[in-house]
C-alpha cells in the first residue's frame, strides 16, 4: 500500500491571550506583569502574560496562590464578550491561509495547509505569514508550528513559546519527538506516563523504540498502538473545519452566593440577553432554553424546555429561564454558586417559521434586542441595559 | 382491614386510580392507592397527584374495617389477572396487603393509610347535573391544541366559561386555538377558569366509563379555598385544581372579518392534507394556493421531494398562496363532524379561521407559517 502524500498542517496558538488582548488595549500594561482571572476568593488564573510567568504564575492556578507568587501583578477580571471579539478576527485572518481551520478555542487552530505552499511558499513562509498579519491586524503575538500530523504540528507551536516558529519537515519527524519526554504524548496522562516510567521509557525516542508487544502488553490494545504510533510521529487525525454551533450559553461563578429566586431572576435575564445577542450577531434562532445552578456543594442541576418557535429575544429567553429555575430549590440553605443560561436547537433567524397570535410583541422584542446590540456596538457592552438589571447587585 | 370485593366493581376505582397516582413524584407515597373500608358495605379507593385528587366509593363486604395504602399500579394489575369474580383483600401485620382470588394468594407490601395526602371533600360545593356527552364532546374538541410548552402555565389547561345555559371552552398553544360553545346547565361562573391538561384528560377517562349523566361542580378562588374543577360520575369524585392564572384575552385573535373565504369538503381536504404533510418537516409548512374553483395543497422537503394535488373548492375574494404547519390544520379538521367546511383568510400572514359549515359554534383558529 502506497503511503498517503504527506500533509502540511499548521497549528496556531496566540501567546497568553487574555493577559496579552488587555496588555494592547492599555499600553501602560505592557511590560508588567498581568493576570486575568477570577476573584481571590474562589477563583482561578485564566491566563498571566509572560512578565506573569517569570514569577511561576500558571494558568488554572488559584488566584489567591498567583497572588502570593506575584504580588505586584496587575490582577484583572476576564472580559470574555471582549476576547471573543478579537478571537472573531484572529479567525478572519486564519481562513485566509486554509479552506479547512479547526478552531480548538478561542486563542487556538489547526490549519490543514497542504498545497498551499504553492501560495505561500514554505512552511517556514506561511507561518511567518501567519504570525505577522495576526500581529498586524489585530495586535496579538501567536507561535505557530508545522509539520506533517496534527500531534507534531502542536507540540511544534508550542516548544518555542512566545512567538515560537518552529517547522518540522516530514523527515525530520522522529528526530524531533526523540528527546521529548513521555508527558508530550497527547493523551499520556500521569498514569500512563508512570507505567512507561517504570519500564524505564522517558522520551518519546523511547517509546518509538519499543515493540508494539510491548507498549500492548503494558497499556492494553488500544492505548498501546495509539502510543506506539504517536511516537513515531504516525497521526491521521483530520483537520475538522469547524460545523455549526450547536448551542450558545452564558454562565458565571459568584462571587457571592445567590440565595434566592428574586435574586436569580435579574442575573438570569442578563445572561439571557447576551445570549440572545450572540444569536442575533449569528442571526439565529434558538428553541431551546437551558438553565443551570450549580450549590455551593458542587451539585449540579439543569433544567431545559423546548418552544415550537424560535426565538432571538432575550426577555423571552430570560423569562423562560428564571420560570424553570423556580424549580430548582434555592434558599440560604440551598445556595448557587454559579449560573448559566444556553440555547439550543438552532435555527436560522429569518427562514421559515410558525407565527403566534402574539407575533407583533415577539418582533418588537427581537426589534428591542437589534437596537441594543447597535448601541453597544457604537458605545460599548455598558452602555445601555434594561431597568430590570437594577435588581442585580452582580452586574459589573 | 378485612373486605370481598367483586373484580369488576374494584376495577372499575383502581383503573381510574392508577392513572393519576404518580409514580415519578418525591413522595413515594403518591405511588398508592388509598383503601379505606368503613362500615359493612363501603370501600373508599383514592388516589393523589396532588393537583388531581380520585375517590371512588365502591360497594364491598366488609368483614372489618380500617385502612391501608398500596402501590396503584401493582394492585391494579394484580386485581386485573386474577381468576375469580370476587377478590378477598386484608391487611396483615406491618401493613402488608394479602390479596386473594381463588387459589391465588398475594402478598404485598404497603403503607399506613394515616400517612396519604388529605383528598379534598365535596361537602359544602354544590353540583349541577349536565350531559356526559356534551362535556366530552366539548373536552374531545379542545384538549388537543393545549400547550405542552411548560413556561407558559397559563395556557397549559382548557379555558372555561359557563353563564348556567351555555358554556364555552376554549384552548391555545399560541399557534393555534380551538374553541367551542355548546349548551350545558353547568354552575354560572362570574370569571372563566383554566382546568389544567391533565386534569381535562383525567375527567374525560372518568365520563368514558360512565353513562350519560354526570355532574359537576366549581369552587372558584373567590371563596377562599383552593380552586377545583369537580366531576361526579355515580359514585367516582375526581377533583382538579385549577391553574390560577389569568387566560389571554383569546377574543382577539379570532378574526372577525376576513376577505376571502374557501368552502371545502373536509375529507378530501383532511386526505389531502395527511398527504402533504409526508413531504412537510417540522420547519417546513405546506402551502396552500387558492384559486376560484380550487385550492393547490403542495408540500417540499429538500430532502425527501415534493407533492402537489389539486382540490375542487368554492374560492370567494382572490386568489391567495400561504403556508401551514399541516399538523395544526388536520388536528383541527380531524375533530369535526361536518361535510364542507369554512376556510376563512386574510393576507399570507394573517390568522386563518376554519368551522364546520353547519355548526357556527365551534372553530379553529391557525397561524399561517412564514415560508
Amino acid at each position: 500500500m502506497a503511503a498517503p502524500p504527506p500533509k502540511t498542517i499548521a497549528h496556531v496558538d496566540l501567546d497568553a491571550f487574555y493577559a496579552s488582548v488587555e496588555q494592547r488595549e492599555d499600553p501602560s500594561l505592557c511590560g508588567r506583569p498581568v493576570v486575568v482571572g477570577g476573584s481571590e476568593r474562589r477563583g482561578v488564573v485564566a491566563a498571566a502574560s509572560y512578565e506573569a510567568r517569570a514569577f511561576g504564575v500558571r494558568s488554572a492556578m488559584p488566584t489567591a496562590e498567583a497572588k502570593r507568587r506575584c504580588p505586584r501583578a496587575v490582577f484583572l477580571p476576564p472580559r470574555m464578550e471582549r476576547y471573543a471579539e478579537y478571537s472573531q478576527r484572529f479567525f478572519a485572518v486564519l481562513d485566509r491561509f486554509a479552506p479547512r481551520v479547526e478552531s480548538l478555542s478561542l486563542d487556538e487552530a489547526f490549519l490543514d495547509v497542504t498545497g498551499e505552499e504553492r501560495l505561500f511558499g514554505t512552511g517556514r513562509d506561511i507561518a511567518e505569514a501567519i504570525a505577522r498579519e495576526t500581529r498586524e491586524e489585530i495586535g496579538l503575538a501567536a507561535s505557530v508550528g508545522v509539520a506533517p500530523s496534527k500531534f507534531v504540528a502542536k507540540i511544534a507551536s508550542d516548544i518555542e513559546k512566545p512567538e515560537g516558529r518552529v517547522i518540522v519537515e516530514p523527515s525530520r519527524v522522529q528526530d524531533f519527538l526523540s528527546p521529548l519526554p513521555t508527558s508530550r504524548l497527547w493523551g499520556a496522562g500521569p498514569a500512563v506516563q508512570k507505567r512507561l516510567r517504570e519500564r524505564g521509557l522517558r522520551t518519546i525516542g523511547d517509546v518509538a523504540r519499543c515493540a508494539d508487544e510491548t507498549l500492548v502488553a503494558l497499556l492494553g490494545p488500544g492505548l498501546g498502538r495509539h502510543f506506539a504510533a504517536l511516537s513515531r510521529g504516525l497521526d491521521e487525525r483530520e483537520v475538522e473545519p469547524d460545523s455549526e454551533p450547536i448551542s450558545i450559553g452564558h454562565e458565571e461563578t459568584f462571587n457571592a452566593d445567590v440565595t434566592s429566586h428574586e435574586e436569580l431572576g435579574p442575573i438570569l435575564l442578563r445572561q439571557a440577553d447576551r445570549v440572545a445577542a450572540r444569536l442575533r450577531r449569528q442571526d439565529r434562532r434558538a428553541r431551546t432554553v437551558v438553565v443551570k445552578l450549580k450549590y455551593t456543594d458542587f451539585e449540579l442541576k439543569t433544567r431545559r424546555a423546548t418552544f415550537t418557535d424560535g426565538t432571538a429575544d432575550g426577555r423571552r429567553i430570560g423569562r423562560a429561564a428564571a420560570e424553570l429555575a423556580g424549580g430548582l430549590s434555592l434558599s440560604p440553605r440551598r445556595r448557587a454558586r454559579l449560573a448559566g443560561v444556553a440555547v439550543s436547537t438552532l435555527e436560522p433567524r429569518h427562514g421559515p417559521h410558525q407565527l403566534s397570535f402574539d407575533e407583533a410583541s415577539r418582533q418588537r422584542g427581537e426589534r428591542l434586542g437589534d437596537a441594543l446590540d447597535q448601541i453597544e456596538a457604537k458605545f460599548g457592552e455598558r452602555a445601555v441595559g434594561r431597568a430590570a438589571y437594577a435588581g442585580d447587585k452582580r452586574r459589573r | 382491614m378485612d373486605i370481598r370485593i367483586q373484580k369488576s366493581e374494584f376495577l372499575r376505582g383502581l383503573r381510574l386510580a392508577q392513572n393519576i397516582a404518580d409514580r415519578k413524584s418525591t413522595m413515594p407515597m403518591l405511588a398508592n392507592v388509598l383503601l379505606r373500608a368503613s362500615g359493612k358495605n363501603e370501600l373508599l379507593v383514592a388516589a393523589t397527584d396532588l393537583n388531581i385528587s380520585l375517590s371512588a366509593e365502591l360497594g364491598s363486604q366488609n368483614e372489618s374495617e380500617g385502612g391501608l395504602t398500596l402501590g396503584a399500579k401493582a394492585l391494579y394489575d394484580i386485581v386485573a389477572s386474577m381468576p375469580d369474580d370476587e377478590v378477598h383483600l386484608a391487611r396483615r401485620e406491618n401493613n402488608w396487603a394479602e390479596i386473594r382470588a381463588g387459589k391465588v394468594r398475594y402478598r404485598l407490601a404497603g403503607m399506613p393509610d394515616r400517612d396519604f395526602p388529605q383528598v379534598p371533600t365535596t361537602d359544602d360545593v354544590s353540583f349541577s347535573q349536565v350531559s356526559a356527552k356534551t362535556l366530552r364532546e366539548m373536552i374531545d374538541k379542545t384538549l388537543f391544541s393545549v400547550c405542552s410548552d411548560e413556561t407558559r402555565f397559563h395556557l397549559n389547561g382548557v379555558f372555561f366559561e359557563s353563564d348556567g345555559k351555555t358554556a364555552c371552552m376554549v384552548s391555545t398553544d399560541g399557534h393555534r386555538l380551538s374553541k367551542i360553545e355548546r349548551s350545558l346547565e353547568a354552575p354560572a361562573l362570574s370569571a372563566g377558569i383554566i382546568i389544567p391538561k391533565k386534569g381535562v384528560a383525567e375527567i374525560k377517562r372518568s365520563l368514558d366509563g360512565g353513562g350519560d349523566a354526570c355532574e359537576l361542580a366549581v369552587q372558584t378562588p373567590a371563596q377562599h379555598q383552593t380552586p377545583h374543577f369537580y366531576l361526579r360520575t355515580g359514585t367516582i369524585t375526581l377533583a382538579v385544581k385549577l391553574i390560577e392564572s389569568e387566560f389571554p384575552p383569546y377574543d382577539q385573535v379570532i378574526p372577525k372579518e376576513n376577505k376571502r373565504r374557501a368552502t371545502i369538503d373536509r375529507g378530501i381536504f383532511l386526505d389531502a392534507l395527511k398527504r402533504a404533510q409526508l413531504m412537510s418537516s417540522e420547519t417546513r409548512g405546506v402551502k396552500l394556493a387558492l384559486e376560484d374553483e380550487k385550492v393547490e395543497v403542495a408540500g417540499d422537503n429538500p430532502d425527501v421531494g415534493e407533492v402537489h394535488e389539486e382540490l375542487p373548492a368554492a374560492c370567494e375574494g382572490g386568489k391567495l398562496a400561504i403556508g401551514f404547519n399541516p399538523k395544526y390544520v388536520v388536528d383541527l379538521l380531524s375533530h369535526m363532524d361536518a361535510e364542507q367546511v369554512h376556510v376563512e383568510l386574510g393576507d399570507e400572514l394573517d390568522p386563518c379561521l376554519i368551522r364546520p359549515a353547519e355548526d357556527p359554534s365551534y372553530l379553529g383558529v391557525v397561524m399561517p407559517m412564514r415560508i
